[in-house]
């Protein structure tokens, strides 16, 4: 036991020392990598958007032409149009069937862990190998899924070569690969309704879909806000599926904002136009964000009055 | 905080003991402290342990292969010369970002290993030392008559070479023979011409044409540029003027250079299209005896040797009005303009362009040696192919590949125009007038 000889401020820091002291030293690591690989390059990349830089001489001051340029780029619209292409495609159809998902795998019964696991496992499988295989499943000769269609009577599509399906067969693997991360969220929000809600619905003679409509949907509107949010982040930061199977290609139908970036960035250095897109692609997920979150008070439950 | 606690009284309760539990988090916060501190001295005084030697930094891309047959000449290297370290870093994807990025951050590499087509935008920006006085002196390891002109050529920059070369890349066309014969097409001589290549590859693709599996004529590859450009150059076109300040593929030569190649694809189908390839590669293709002809670098022997279950051979690439004309690109070393030890990088450079370091590179099969000996050796000219001194052969024909420094600008924009007249959906004319004034700026620009 400590003596209490202490005076009353020596015992005061000694108590934020114990509460913050070790705390503070134990997350230090992560401020510092934090600060080193986040904090500073995002403000130096905002000076940079205001420069001309191709990574071997000294930055120059150029205004806002770096802007300028690359909002009359009709490369930089045609990227800015596929990625709201990609963002609806991938946005509406993941959390649909994250939805879905989370309802048929919120019940109790043998060898649901299985079924949790399965769609879950997307998830934590490496972009660069879950591209690998459906590189070879969207294969148009040898590829499964038009060995499949075609038992069907469907024509061979070329998907990955052909600029009217690329982008949509990106936002199918896309969807695939994300959807159980949204669905274990959901699945959660599911959890947390109250089950007697149902049973007094179910004794006031609400119906299946009644009770959906009007008991499941707004009780699970907070977790959808959080998952239609991150979602949509999420989907303007897409890199990975295009890099790996399309690099933009057929004729840009798969470009996206942030892999545009990136070949401004690394392929022809020209770091300036490339750090003012990153900049116009955060102004634009910040007044995304920030709709939403007025528009929140319309449709979220218990949010109206705060 | 709750799942913090939560662990805190788990912990107290396994411990028991009050006493032994402050012990056993005093001890904990003790080693803690102490492994941060140990990381931090650590990570402050790492690397200065060969004070003593000169250790240069050599970047280089390339397969494994490449990469072990680097590794033990660097062995032999620094056996004798006891004095330098050197420490050899490999970038087997995306090697000129990171160059770019280690410039950047001012750890431009000793030496680095370049391509004649990536080191313009180094040279611009006076990255790399003039080599030109090292090579003409006389008493030095390396002379310039060593080497192969053209190949010098690819590195010089206003008057001055910037690299010197390891490698000559150019480009021949393989052929499967034993397509040829069953199809009773004879085999593509040294004389032979673009239209002789269409016919075979006609009459390959038609012999075949009931057989289950579809079998192409001749390859396709519509980027990099320097897959067609000696479609170009054997017709009598060209990319720019000699000072990269007209773009020259709108004239009617470049024209109907690229207008014939589009059209092995989509007139005479003896070229396989964007979806009748897929996902696989040409060379994997030509390896499964569905392609007779592939333009292709002396890269594709090894696999073909180790892989290949039908009778191969090489051709020069077929001749058009102009002759038969490929590029030379080529790969070497280049030595920064601010190292510390010109002259040791300089005595590494000569080293892995001796004969003995060249031969070892020779045998792996996968370059055609800048070193005239080497190439007229038996290490490169073993068979398979049979015909392998072409590559040497072609050489004084070839065209040493210059590009302006925002090449890979004007390559994205030239393949983005090509890709519809590639799929056939536009005419070579249209899309290269619709493009010309875009080129056209970035040349200007540069």
């Amino acid at each position: 036991m400590p003596t209490s000889t202490t005076t009353p401020t020596r015992s005061l820091m000694k108590r934020i020392g114990q509460t913050w002291g070790w705390p503070a030293l134990f997350i230090l690591p992560c401020f510092m990598g934090l600060g080193i690989f986040t904090y500073i390059p995002v403000l130096m990349s905002l000076g940079l958007s205001f420069s001309y830089w191709n990574l071997l001489g000294q930055p120059q001051w150029v205004g806002f032409s770096n802007y300028s340029a690359v909002l009359q780029d009709p490369v930089f619209w045609k990227t800015l149009q596929n990625t709201v292409m990609f963002v609806l495609g991938t946005v509406s159809l993941d959390v649909t069937m994250a939805l879905l998902l989370a309802l048929l795998l919120n019940r109790a019964i043998r060898g649901i862990g299985v079924f949790r696991t399965i769609f879950f496992l997307p998830v934590i499988t490496p972009m660069v190998s879950v591209a690998l295989v459906w590189g070879w499943l969207y294969d148009p000769n040898y590829g499964w899924l038009n060995a499949i269609l075609q038992l069907f009577g469907v024509e061979p599509i070329a998907w990955l070569y052909d600029k009217q399906w690329a982008l949509g067969a990106i936002i199918l693997l896309q969807v695939w690969k994300g959807m159980g991360y949204n669905m274990v969220i959901l699945l959660a929000g599911l959890q947390g309704i109250p089950t007697h809600i149902y049973e007094s619905a179910e004794l006031d003679g609400a119906n299946g879909w009644q009770q959906f409509w009007r008991l499941t949907l707004p009780m699970l509107s907070p977790t959808l806000f959080f998952v239609v949010t991150v979602s949509l982040i999420n989907a303007f930061q897409a890199f990975d599926a295009v890099y790996l199977l399309t690099e933009g290609g057929p004729e840009n139908s798969t470009q996206v904002l942030v892999y545009w970036l990136f070949k401004n960035a690394f392929q022809f250095y020209k770091i300036g136009p490339a750090s003012a897109m990153a900049y116009i692609l955060f102004m634009i997920i910040l007044t995304l964000t920030v709709i939403q979150w007025q528009m929140r008070k319309r449709w979220v439950l218990h949010e109206a009055d705060d | 905080m709750r799942s913090f606690d939560l662990i805190r009284y788990n912990l107290q309760r396994i411990c028991l003991h009050r006493s032994r539990w402050r012990l056993l988090t005093a001890g904990f916060q003790a080693i803690s402290v102490a492994l941060l501190l140990c990381g931090l001295i650590l990570s402050g005084c790492q690397s200065d342990n060969s004070h003593s030697k000169k250790t240069l930094r050599f970047t280089m891309w390339g397969s494994a292969e490449e990469l072990s047959v680097v590794k033990r000449l660097v062995l032999d290297y620094e056996r004798l010369h006891p004095e330098i370290h050197i420490e050899l870093m490999h970038f087997p994807e995306n090697y000129f970002q990171k160059l770019h990025i280690l410039i950047a951050g001012g750890l431009t590499p000793d030496i680095a290993f370049v391509n004649s087509l990536s080191y313009a935008v180094y040279a611009d920006n006076d990255i790399f030392m003039p080599l030109n006085s090292f090579l003409e002196s006389k008493r030095g390891p390396l002379k310039r008559s060593d080497l192969f002109e053209p190949a010098l050529k690819a590195f010089t920059w206003k008057q001055q070479i910037y690299a010197i070369p390891r490698d000559v890349s150019n480009l021949v066309v393989y052929y499967n023979k034993t397509l040829f014969q069953q199809a009773h097409v004879p085999l593509p001589s040294q004389h032979w011409t673009l239209t002789d290549m269409l016919n075979a590859a006609q009459k390959i693709t038609a012999f075949h044409s009931s057989t289950q599996h579809k079998i192409f004529g001749i390859s396709f590859a519509s980027q990099p540029p320097l897959m067609w450009l000696p479609y170009v150059w054997s017709q009598g076109g060209d990319l720019f003027d000699k000072g990269f300040t007209r773009f020259r593929l709108t004239e009617p030569s470049g024209i109907k250079a690229l207008q014939f190649y589009a059209d092995l694809r989509n007139r005479w189908h003896v070229a396989p299209t964007r979806k009748e390839v897929g996902s696989a590669s040409m060379s994997q293709l030509f390896m499964q005896g569905k392609l007779a002809m592939m333009v292709s670098g002396r890269w594709s022997v090894p696999v073909f040797r180790s892989q290949a279950k039908f009778d191969w051979d090489i051709a020069p690439f077929p001749k058009g009005s102009a002759g038969s004309i490929v590029g030379i690109d080529s790969s070497g070393y280049a030595i920064s303009k601010t190292t510390r030890f010109p002259q040791e990088a300089w005595s590494f450079i000569a080293f892995l362009s001796s004969t003995k370091a060249q031969t070892a590179l020779a045998e792996s099969g996968l370059i055609v040696p800048a070193r005239q000996d080497v190439a007229h050796s038996q290490a490169f000219l073993q068979s398979p192919p049979q015909h392998s001194k072409t590559f040497i052969d072609i050489i004084e024909y070839g065209n040493p590949t210059h590009v302006p420094v925002r090449w890979n600008e004007i390559a994205e924009e030239l393949g983005l125009a090509l890709e519809p007249v590639f799929e056939g959906t536009r005419t070579a004319e249209e899309a290269l007038k619709k493009v010309q004034p875009k080129i056209q700026i970035l040349l200007e620009e540069s």
